[in-house]
């Protein structure tokens, strides 16, 4: 019985096609290639990939058989037939309409889109695109239905028409709107657009820094231009059936302006009010500072802490995603004839807003004639 | 090492102003042709944007213009280091009375860090005008001047919408001014971002369908809306950072013939005798783009 000399049985992975290796491939070296894995077919393999000869392809993952096909953008795949589109570096698209554009961002979900840079949408018309690109931030995660996340450094927005806009910012729930940096928002139709502000509940703000609002219709507001932050509100308003109208009321504030106060505002919440020692000593075991309730700021009358005592302030921010038309036109003539007169251009009044430098900054130095038109002057196209 | 740039009919001028310089320094210019309605205006501006082009390129600054389609066909012959459409990515909901929004784009697709958007009526008269802000990374950011701007009271309850970044809703800044930025330029990223962040959510609130509705009762509206989310947002968000603005609020256009900057702003360039020198400007500094300049011109009014 005559021997048989096999020789390389076994399959080598040699990693991605190199035309110039040194020496060529041995057979039955495995190779991939622009999506293709090859196995060269002979010893000192130093023929083209394209040569059908020397290389065989294994595994043809022709995108023409797949559910995806390449993007116009570079290394970018999109799902086909599905109007998916991935314009952009490395995205990827998957789905109705996903539109991934900027860089090594993923669109995935029915009508989705993302630009920018490392961002990641998924849902129904979401969408994560940091308006800074490469350069600035990215990053951004959006989830759930109609969710924004625009801001730039890691915003999130996760579940119905939430909005985070800010820095770092976090929004889930619905129809909310994270807009101040580094800010966090939750439950239903809430603002936080401070910094560091968080709100959760049922329409409440929070748009002091550092401030925290729970809570139906409530409003963690400061009353003092100059003062400290507000550390933490409650709130129990309500909304007239009839005419829309937000109350606000705060069952409870806590401030800081060099000491704590403690506030109880709602004159209804008796058993609230009667627990405010208690809960006024507690807070002092915790902080180690004075504090004041309420009414013992109302009686002094020397310093200007009354104010303090802001309940039932009226709404006047609101997520975008809840402004109408008329947030546009509530101008009225009135306010424009009291505040400013915004006049109508005419033609003896061109330009009603002359500006205070309408002559340029700096001059031109007056050259003298050279005697060229342009009339004179012939041009190619 | 970089190119110095010479070019053609200019030899000694005895205009006063210095040789060419080498480029180092790449800023960036933009010009969006969508809001541009009338055709002579646009034809004027063929020849204001080569007159600074000529400037910044004599002066020692490469440039980047980023232009929308029909820019690009008009000044496709005005020598810039780069000319590219990228306005046309600005989406038909932006209003064209936001006529800023191109200086936004462009801003954005160079990566906003580190270079300096100057406006076409900006001419750089002397030679490295703007390198403190390229060579001095302490700089935050750059801007024109700091101008005070008392008008914009009927707007005031609007300015909660527009700034979702560093206004203080309830707290209306004793300082009212604004920063005019016929130059601006970020070196601080932070700051850059929230900028740009405040600009563009509002794009997504005022769109052009509001702005229809809004127009038809305030048709100056456009002008209170571009001071607050161009320099107002600036001048806020500005605040505590390390702000470098190259001419003074009193006397900025004395100091401006001294440094060798100008703007020329407002209405005034359009004005035939100042347009007629402006060319001759350009004819001086760069006859050859002159001729392209006139060419775009005629090509703008067909």
């Amino acid at each position: 019985m005559g021997k048989i000399v096999l020789g390389k049985v076994a399959f080598t992975p040699q990693g991605e096609f190199n035309p110039n290796k040194e020496g060529g491939y041995e057979r039955y070296d495995l190779v991939y290639n622009d999506l293709t894995m090859y196995c060269s077919m002979k010893d000192n393999n130093t023929s083209p990939i394209s040569d059908a000869e020397a290389w065989k392809p294994m595994m043809d993952i022709d995108l023409n058989y797949s559910l995806i096909e390449r993007g116009s953008g570079d290394m970018s795949i999109q799902q086909k037939g599905t109007g998916a589109t991935a314009t952009g570096h490395r995205d990827v698209a998957l789905g109705a309409k996903a539109n991934a554009s900027g860089k090594n961002c993923f669109a995935f979900g029915w009508n989705t889109s993302t630009a920018g840079y490392g961002n990641f949408a998924e849902g129904v018309q979401t969408e994560a695109a940091n308006v800074g690109g490469e350069g600035i931030n990215g990053g951004c995660h959006a989830e759930g239905v109609q969710t924004h996340a625009t801001g730039d450094n890691g915003s999130h927005a996760e579940g119905c028409r939430t909005n985070a806009t800010g820095y770092s910012s976090h929004a889930e729930g619905y129809s909310n709107d994270a807009s101040g940096e580094s800010s966090h928002v939750g439950g239903s139709g809430s603002v936080a657009s401070a910094r560091n502000a968080f709100a959760h509940g049922n329409e409440v703000i929070a748009n002091q820094p550092a401030s925290v609002a729970f809570g139906h219709f409530n409003e963690a507001k400061a009353a003092k231009e100059d003062g400290d932050y507000l550390l933490f509100s409650v709130g129990g308003g309500r909304r007239d059936a009839t005419t829309k109208e937000v109350t606000r009321k705060n069952l409870l504030e806590i401030w800081r302006n060099g000491d704590i106060f403690f506030c109880l505002n709602n004159t209804g919440m008796f058993r609230l009010q009667d627990s405010a020692f208690l809960i006024t000593k507690l807070i002092q075991v915790l902080v180690g500072k004075n504090v004041i309730t309420t009414s013992e700021l109302e009686y002094d009358s020397s310093t200007d802490d009354e104010i303090i005592n802001n309940g039932g302030n009226s709404l006047e921010v609101k997520p975008y995603s809840v402004i109408t038309d008329d947030d546009i036109t509530d101008v009225t003539d009135e306010d424009k004839d009291e505040k400013n007169p915004d006049p109508e251009p005419s033609k003896d009044n061109p330009d009603p807003y002359p500006y205070p430098y309408d002559d340029g900054i700096g001059h031109l130095p007056q050259l003298p004639d050279d005697g060229v038109n342009d009339e004179d002057v012939e041009t190619t196209e | 090492m970089a190119e110095t740039y010479y070019y053609g009919s200019i030899g000694n001028l005895n205009t006063g102003i210095e040789a060419p310089v080498e480029r180092k320094y790449t800023i960036i210019q933009s010009l969006w042709t969508k809001p541009i309605t009338d055709k002579t205006r646009l034809r004027d501006t063929m020849f204001i944007a080569a007159l600074s082009l000529a400037f910044a390129h004599r002066n020692g600054y490469k440039v980047h213009m980023h232009t929308d389609s029909k820019g690009v066909e008009l000044m496709k012959n005005f020598g810039y280091e780069k000319l590219l459409p990228t306005l046309d990515k600005i989406p038909d909901s932006v209003p064209i009375d936001l006529f800023a929004a191109g200086k936004f784009y462009a801003l954005q697709e160079e990566g906003v860090l580190g270079k300096i958007h100057i406006d076409i009526d900006v001419f750089i008269k002397k030679p490295y005008l703007l390198n403190k802000f390229y060579e001095d990374k302490t700089i935050d950011v750059i801007g024109q001047t700091e101008e005070p701007y008392d008008e914009l009271d009927y707007l005031d309850h609007l300015m909660p919408h527009i700034f979702t970044i560093g206004y203080p809703a309830e707290t209306r800044p004793s300082w009212r001014g604004c920063i005019n930025t016929g130059t601006i330029g970020f070196n601080n990223r932070e700051l850059a971002s929230k900028y740009m962040s405040n600009y563009f959510n509002a794009l997504k609130i005022y769109t052009a369908d509001k702005f229809a509705k809004y127009r038809e009762t305030h048709p100056n509206a456009w002008l209170g809306f571009d001071f607050i989310l161009e320099q107002i947002n600036l001048s806020y968000l500005s605040v505590g950072y390390n702000v470098y603005t190259l001419l003074p609020t009193k006397n900025p256009s004395g100091v401006a013939d001294e440094i060798g900057y100008q703007h020329y702003q407002g209405g005034a360039k359009w004005k035939e005798e100042n347009l007629t020198n402006m060319k001759r400007w350009l004819r001086k500094l760069d006859s050859s783009l002159y001729i392209v300049a006139l060419a775009a011109s005629r090509k703008a009014l067909r």
